[in-house]
Order: structure tokens, then sequence, then C-alpha cells
């Protein structure tokens, strides 16, 4: 049984969210601003914390920071601001993720899942030889599998050798010729779609929203990098 | 009447053939009065003008030039033969050359005297030379008398006491005596005096000759000194008889005496003496026949006859009479043609005139290109020009009447008459110039003072004008005024100064112009300063700066009023500015603020629609409706996203991150991530890149929202089972991406408004979306430098979107 704390000003809201993570299994504590969120952090031992941003008294980003000065715990942001500078900003203040009103409550379940896995896992498995980590995402080289927040993620060859790729050169954007070049191991004289659609099935695969990938990020008109948390 | 005239006005071969005409008759008319005069001046020594117009009634051959020549010919040789030659013997004794010898002799004395002289002096002077090299004077005279040396050397001829000194030497010293020197012409010159007598001997057998073959005068010649008779009268002549009274009128028509002349029966006047016939001829003759005969003492006495009918043939007389009736014929055929050439050349030049100047249809009159020409100018050209050849005409004209050898020269009355002919064209084609311009009313006003006038008018009037400045007080101009006037006036006091050497004036007052100058270039300067900083602060202002600072209490009296209302308009510009991007700015966030507000019940909404679902509902009916809850909510959320993403994108409220994009590796990354989705419609996709890439600077995400929009509309209006081609390539210094696919519904919109707000492809808005992707679209292209288009063509839709190229890397 996982605690997880959502903390959010609207009513309505706050219900749904507990409705849809109590199917999930997840015990529930709620609260409907920062203060109370910080209480309730301080007198349960919480695994996972949803917090809207714009609440009274405290708001969502700077109970964040407060959170932050002594849990380690997950954080979820949620806001309906959704801009870029939003995000960044929230997740600089200390979150872990962030998810824009209005949500899909599935995906905001999936996210909270994998944030609470990573979370509980952490640490938990050995750092060998050959392992790329980003953040919930391990690639174990030597054997050649990929795990997802502990989960094994099924890839094909090429799916693997791209991911492969791509993690060795972290943080870095990587063309679709170069992908290509390197994977296919032979020379491209134009620009390979199948790169891309392949790309796009390996996001399928490790994204919970692959229209706002979080590993896989697509860098428009130049290439694909492999966010290094 | 009028088409008439405008035809033959048009008709330009006719008029240029009119203005060879006048040329051509006004060539003759010259030609034939050069001809008249000459005769004029043959027939009598000076100019009649009745001859001129064919008057030469009271001509006869007697008053001609011609036979005045002839009989001052003859005058001359028998006067020298009376008295110079005499006669054979006279000649060849050398009597009649000793005169001339003495005369000879005498100048060629002088000449090898002056001769001796003049190479004494250079003796000298080589001599006083010699010695200049030792620092001493050497006097060559010094030997002789040292007191005769004059005090100021000099190397002119001195005279002193009577006799010629060079340098203190008595030059008289050195010439050789008189023999020596006769022996000398004697040596030298005996060829030139001897020549000189053979010469005088052959004159005198020309001279014999020549009166021996006069047949037609009779002359006697009577020197009353020694009462010599030289004649060939034959008849016995005395020395004291009355010459007159000898003459046989039937046969002589003319007697000279002495140069005096008169006409068949001499008459007596009162005092015995003769009455010359008193005409103009007399001065003449009076002047170079009678005085010169006085002079040496001898009486001449000359008949002639000039009877047509009984002068003798063969001497110059005879020759002389037929000349004159040549001429005489001539001329009255000259006269005639003249005054028909003068006519004539009259009538053509009256055609030209009436003729000049091309009309068209509405009577304008057509100017010629000379025409261009300021009438003023055209005027002294002309003038000058046409002077010029009258006073040719005039001077060749006169050199060539005055001709008296006889026949005239063509070529040069030719000549004469082209320049007359030419002035006659210049004066012609300036007479129809000014028709030209009369006709066209525009003679007065193309004079080049008037032009000059007309052009600059608005210049004069200001310069004249008392017109007051609008705002720059009149002061100012007064000021400058006076500080030019009071320069001019302390530079005078400096001339004055100066001129009557005061120093300490001259000082003081330099010293002020000094000063006072320096102050005014301070003043001028410190205005344009001034000037020049509300130019700055204006320019900035409309470049968006108002920071630039206006100190007003600073500048020049008559600027500060104008400054502080630059100010004034400055400041108020500024407010109304930053009203206007707060405005905006208030809308962005209001759009945004409104959005948030709706976003927070809409996740509700979704959420509990999301719930309702898994409640175990079995009336069909239920869940319908909740699938309708579902699809218009999620509308919905797509609608406000949209809505703050377009009024960002359109107030350019968007921070752009410009970098080096791919387009081809973009086209393919949008097919990679579309091309399932569109496959399971139905929709193919097609996508063709250059070979080499073209490389172009936008935002890369901005970029991708831009297309992805395109390709959203895809999925919502083409048509399945058609295909769709992404086309990527470069076009003038742009990259692009083009996307075309056929719509599943009639396209019925002008393409000016598909990317206007709200506006979709389906009137009747039935389909999902926003109807804001193209304007979002077009508006982020936009902000990136780039270009958004839209074609329609029937049922095919084809949008273009262009980046400029990353010119660094092409090149």
């Amino acid at each position: 049984m996982y605690n997880v704390l959502i903390c959010d000003d609207d009513e309505a809201i706050l219900e749904s969210v507990d409705i849809y993570l109590k199917l999930e299994g997840y015990n529930v504590i709620k609260a409907q601003d920062g203060m109370q969120a910080i209480k309730a952090a301080q007198e349960n031992e919480l695994h996972c914390i949803i917090l809207d941003i714009m609440m009274p008294r405290l708001d969502g980003l700077n109970t964040t920071l407060k959170l932050r000065e002594k849990q380690n715990i997950p954080i979820i942001l949620l806001s309906a601001k959704g801009e870029d500078t939003d995000k960044i900003t929230g997740l600089s203040f200390g979150a872990d993720d962030y998810v824009t009103k209005p949500f899909n409550p599935l995906e905001l379940i999936a996210r909270v899942k994998s944030q609470i896995r990573r979370y509980v896992s952490l640490g938990s498995i050995g750092r060998s030889e050959g392992v790329i980590v980003t953040g919930g995402l391990e690639l174990d080289t030597g054997a050649k599998i990929l795990r997802l927040d502990g989960d094994e993620v099924k890839l094909t060859a090429t799916e693997y050798g791209i991911l492969e790729y791509l993690c060795q050169n972290m943080g870095r954007v990587l063309s679709t010729q170069q992908i290509y070049e390197a994977v296919w191991n032979e020379p491209s004289y134009t620009t390979e779609k199948t790169v891309t659609v392949h790309i796009r099935r390996i996001r399928e695969k490790i994204e919970i929203n692959p229209k706002e990938p979080k590993y896989l990020k697509v860098v428009w008109g130049i290439g694909y990098k492999m966010e290094k948390y | 009447m009028d088409t008439r005239w405008r035809n033959t006005r048009n008709n330009r071969p006719l008029k240029v053939a009119a203005f060879i005409l006048c040329c051509i008759l006004a060539f003759s008319t010259f030609f034939f009065l050069i001809r008249i005069v000459h005769f004029s001046y043959q027939c009598r020594p000076e100019m009649n003008r009745g001859a001129l117009f064919g008057n030469i009634e009271d001509s006869s051959f007697t008053n001609s030039s011609i036979f005045t020549r002839q009989l001052y010919n003859d005058l001359e040789m028998i006067s020298d033969m009376a008295n110079y030659y005499k006669n054979d013997e006279y000649v060849d004794s050398g009597a009649a050359f000793r005169p001339r010898e003495q005369e000879l002799v005498q100048q060629m004395k002088d000449q090898i005297k002056s001769d001796i002289r003049d190479a004494k002096i250079a003796l000298l002077d080589e001599m006083s030379r010699h010695d200049e090299g030792t620092g001493r004077y050497y006097y060559p005279g010094y030997s002789q008398d040292e007191s005769l040396i004059p005090e100021n050397y000099s190397n002119e001829i001195t005279v002193i006491k009577g006799a010629e000194y060079y340098n203190g030497v008595p030059l008289m010293s050195v010439v050789v005596d008189e023999d020596e020197i006769t022996e000398r012409v004697k040596k030298e010159y005996q060829g030139i005096i001897n020549s000189e007598r053979l010469d005088l001997t052959r004159r005198y057998r020309n001279t014999a000759e020549h009166i021996s073959g006069i047949k037609n005068l009779s002359y006697i010649v009577i020197n009353r000194n020694t009462g010599e008779i030289y004649t060939n009268f034959n008849g016995s002549v005395s020395k004291d008889a009355n010459l007159l009274s000898m003459v046989d009128k039937d046969k002589w028509s003319l007697a000279v005496q002495n140069g005096k002349f008169s006409y068949g029966s001499p008459v007596y006047n009162n005092d015995g003496n003769q009455d010359y016939y008193d005409d103009y001829r007399k001065i003449d003759l009076d002047m170079y026949l009678s005085e010169r005969f006085i002079g040496d003492n001898l009486d001449i006495f000359l008949m002639v006859n000039t009877d047509a009918d009984t002068l003798v043939e063969g001497d110059g007389y005879y020759k002389a009479f037929n000349q004159y009736t040549k001429t005489y014929d001539h001329i009255k055929l000259f006269t005639s043609l003249f005054i028909a050439s003068f006519v004539l050349c009259l009538a053509a030049f009256g055609f030209c005139c009436a003729m000049a100047g091309e009309t068209d249809e509405n009577g304008k009159v057509k100017l010629a290109k000379i025409d261009r020409v300021y009438t003023s100018i055209h005027f002294i050209i002309s003038l000058s020009l046409f002077i010029t050849g009258a006073v040719l005409v005039a001077t060749f004209s006169k050199d060539i009447v005055q001709e008296f050898d006889g026949e005239i020269s063509l070529w040069a009355t030719s000549f004469t008459s082209a320049i007359g002919a030419a002035a006659a064209a210049v004066g012609t084609q300036w007479a129809m110039s000014v028709v030209r311009h009369v006709r066209n009313g525009t003679l007065l006003k193309h004079t080049l003072t008037n032009v000059l006038i007309v052009k600059n008018y608005e210049r004069i009037k200001m310069v004249l004008s008392f017109e007051k400045a609008k705002h720059i007080r009149t002061k100012v101009v007064g000021i400058a005024s006076v500080a030019v006037a009071v320069n001019l006036f302390l530079i005078m006091l400096l001339a004055v100064s100066v001129a009557s050497g005061n120093g300490f004036f001259s000082t003081v007052f330099f010293g002020l112009i000094i000063i006072f100058d320096l102050a005014v270039i301070y003043m001028v300067k410190s205005s344009i300063k001034a000037l020049d900083d509300l130019m700055e602060a204006i320019i900035q202002a409309q470049e968006g700066k108002f920071g630039v600072e206006i100190s007003v209490s600073s500048m020049p009296l008559y600027l500060r009023d104008f400054a502080q209302r630059i100010v004034n308009l400055r400041d108020g510009m500024k407010i109304a500015v930053d009203e206007a991007v707060k405005g905006e700015r208030m809308k962005t966030e209001l759009i945004t603020n409104v959005s948030h507000d709706l976003k927070t019940p809409l996740t509700s909404i979704i959420s509990y629609v999301d719930l309702l679902k898994r409640c175990d509902l079995d009336d069909q009916t239920a869940l319908s409706y909740i699938k309708v809850l579902e699809e218009k909510s999620g509308r919905l959320k797509k609608l406000i996203e949209d809505l703050v993403e377009a009024s960002k994108a359109s107030t350019g409220n968007v921070n752009m991150n410009i970098t080096k994009v791919n387009l081809s590796e973009l086209a393919v990354q949008l097919t990679g991530e579309n091309e399932e989705e569109l496959r399971a419609m139905g929709i193919d996709m097609r996508i063709s890149v250059p070979q080499e890439a073209p490389i172009v600077l936008a935002d890369s995400q901005k970029a991708f929202r831009a297309i992805e929009n395109l390709m959203s509309n895809i999925s919502k209006y083409a048509m399945p089972g058609t295909r769709v081609y992404v086309e990527v390539g470069r076009d003038n210094g742009y990259g692009f991406i083009s996307i075309k696919n056929v719509s599943k519904d009639a396209l019925d919109i002008p393409v000016e408004q598909l990317t206007q707000r709200f506006v979709r492809g389906d009137a009747a808005r039935s389909s999902e979306g926003s109807g804001l992707g193209l304007s979002i679209a077009e508006n982020l292209v936009t902000l990136q430098d780039g270009e958004f288009n839209i074609e329609l063509d029937g049922d095919l839709f084809k949008a273009t979107v262009k980046f400029k190229l990353d010119q660094e890397l092409d090149l």
C-alpha cells in the first residue's frame, strides 16, 4: 500500500483524482493548500505527491521547495500553465514531473505509477558495469536489456541499436543520418525516414505520453536526443 | 484655305527647295551686284550710285577709269622720256644715268664707312672683354688722352667735342680715307652700278618703244628752263606757242595741258586762263598729274583721240575703248539679272517666312529643333553671323571692285557671293524661326531671360519677398545681418588703421575682429548643435528610443519653444506607445488568465466523463450521451489551448530561439511522426527531399508547431484514399516545405480568409478543430522571418512554409 498525497484547491479535481488513485489501489491523502500538504507530508510516510501550482496560502512551487528541504519524495506538479517556461520553472524547483491541466486522468495515474516504482526500487538494483541510467530508464548494454522503472521493455534489435547509440551519446542531438549510419552501419545518402519510424515506436514503448516524451526527445529539424536526468 | 496653307506648310521638300532657292538667289544677287559695282569702278574713278542701278547714261569712255589709267600710264612714260632719258645719245653716254650713279656711290660709301666703324667697335669690345678675367678694367684708349674717358664707363658711342668715341677711343681715327673707300666701291659695287645702268637702258628702250607705238595720242613737252621740245606732233612747235590753239578739234577730242583737262573747244575765261572742265576728276588728276610736272618745270600738252569712228587700231587706247564697250554691254545684262535675282530672292525669302512652321490638324504649330534654342540667344548668334558675313562681303567686294586690272576674278566673286548667300541663309532661318515662334506665341516667352526668370520664379520671389518666417523669429535673420555688418565695419577700421600706419589701433581692431568672429562662430556652432540634438532626439524617438535627453534651457532662445514642443511631442508619443504595449500585454494576459480559469473546471469535466464511462451503465442512450460529452470536452480542451497560442503568436509574444534547422530532417521527422496515423485513415504520405538538405534559420520548436498544425489539418480535412505530398526544396534565398493534399470537402472560401482566426474549410463548423490552426501557423512562421502561403486549386490544397536559408552555410 503506497501513500499518495493529492493537493488541489479544486474539490472536483481532488475527488476525481482520488477515485482514479483508489482504483489503482493507492492510499490517498488529500490536501487543499500548500500548508496542509506540508503538514500531511510530515505526518505520513508518502510515496508520491501531486501538487497543484495555483493554490491559496502557499502555492505549489513554494510547497515543493519546502518539501525538498527534507524529503526526496517524487513530486508531480499539476498546473493550468502549459508554457515551456512554466514547466522548466517547475522542474527546476525540484519537481520530478509536470502535468498540465486539463489532463488525461489515465496519463496522470501512469506518471504516478512510474514515479512510485522508481522511488521505491531506487537503489535496490545494483549498478553494474555497462548499465546506462537516465531517470527511470536503465539500459544494460551487457545483457542488451532495457528496463523502465524496473520493468523490462521488449525491443527489436534495431530499436535496441538506436536506443543504445542514443544512450551512449546522452544529451547530444543526433541526426537521423548519423543514427542510420551508426546503427545500420552503412552510408546514408539522404535523410532516412526509417529511423524516424523506429524512434516513434520506441517512444510508444518507453514514454507515458509519446506526444510529450520525457526521455527520447525530438529536436525538430535537427535530430533526436536522449534526455539526461 | 487653312487646309491649303497647312498642306504647303507641311510640305517639307517644297520648303527645303524654297530655302535653297532663296540662298541661290542671294548668291546670284551678290554676284551680279559685285560685278555691277566693279564696272562702276572701271567706268569712273569714284562710285556712282546711278551705275549701281543701271543708270549709266552719263558714263562715257573718257569718263572711265579705264581711260584715265591708260592716259596716266602714257603720261608717266612721256614725262620720264622728256625729263630723264631724253634721247639715245643721252642714255648711251651715261649722262642719263649720272644722277642715279652719284646717288648710288654715295649710298655705298656710307655703307662702307658704317661697316668699318662697326668692325672697329666689335674689335674694341673684344679687347676690353679680353682682360676682364684679371679683374682689372682695361680701357683700349688709355694710351691716348685719358681725360677723354668718360667717368661712367659705357659701351655706347659718346660724342665728345664733336668727335665720336667708343670706350674712349675716337672712332673717326680708324676710318680709312676717301680714296680707299672709292677703291672699295669700285671693287665691290661696280657690278651693281653696271647692272643698274643696264636696267636704265632697258627701261629706256621699253619706254621709247611704247611711246612710238602710241597712235591715238599726240604729245608736246616743253622744258621751260632749257627750251627743249619733245614731241610726236607733226608740225612745228615753238617754245612760246599757244598750244591749245594748235589743237585740231576734228582729230583730237580731248586736250590735256599739264594734267588739266579740257573738252572739245576749250573755253577761256576773263583772266585769260583756261576754264577747266569742273568736275570731280579734276581733283584727282590735279593731285597726281599736274603737280608733278610743274615740279619738273615741264610743260606737257596731250591731245587724245577718243572718238569711236576715228580711233586708230593697235594701241592702248583702242584696247581700252574695246574693253569699255564690252563691259558696258555686260552691265546692262547684269543689271537686269541683279534686279531679277534680288526680287526673286526676296520672294523666296517671303515664301519661306510665310510657310515657316509645320501645323497639325488643330492648327498647332510644330516648332523645329532649332527653335529649342532660346530666341534671344538665337537672335544674338544669327545677328553676329549675319554681321560677320556682311562685313566679309563688304571687305572682299571692296577689294574685288577696286581691282583695276581689267578682268574681274570669277573665283573671288563666287566666294564672296557664297559668303553673302550663307549670311542670307542665316538670316532666313532666323526669320523663319521668329515666324514659328510668333505663330506659336512663344517668341517672348522663350527668351533666355524670360525662361530663367520663370524657372527660378520661386527663388526670386523668396529673396524679394518680405514674408515673415512662421517660427524662427525675424530677429535671427537680423542678428546674422548685423553680425556681417559689424564684421565688415571692423575690417574697414582695421584697413584704415593699417593704411595710416597706426600700430596700436591696428592691433586693437585685429583683436576685436578675432574675438567678435570667435563669438559669432560659437553662436553658430551652438545653434547647429542644438538643431542636431533635436534631430537626433527625433530620429531616436522614431526608432522607439525615447531616452535621448534634450536640455531645453541650454538651447538658443529662438529654439527653446520648438525644443519644448518636441519634448512634449516625444513624451506624448512615449506614453502612447507604452499604453499600446501595455494594452497588448493585458490582452494576452487576459486571454491566458481566462483560459486558465476555464482549464480547471474542464479538467474535472474530462475526469468525470471518464469516470462516468467506467460506471456500469446499461442504458445505450446514456452511453451515447457520455460519448458526446467526451468528444466535446476534448474539443473544448483543444480550443482553449489553441486560443492561448493564437493570441500569443498574433501579438508576437513568443520568444524565438533561432537556430540552424535542417528542413529535410524536419520533413522526415514529421512524416515519421504522422505517417502511421494517416495511413490508418487511408492517406498515403509521399516525401521528396533534395540531394542537399536546405539549412534554414528558424526556431525548431515553433517551426515544427507550424507544420504540425498543417499535418493535423490533413488528418482532419484530407480525403481518405488520397496521397499527401511533402516536398522540400530551396527557392530564391529561402528553404521551403510544401504540403499538398486533396480536401474532402469543397473549399469554397477565398484563400485570404483561410488564415483568419476561426475560419474553417467547412462553413458549417461541424468538424473538430478550432479554426485557429492556420492562423497560428502563419503567425509563427512570420515571426521567424519566414513566409506562409496557401494555394487552392479546386480541391487541391497546398500550403508552403518558407524560411530564410542560412547564408553562411550556403556560401
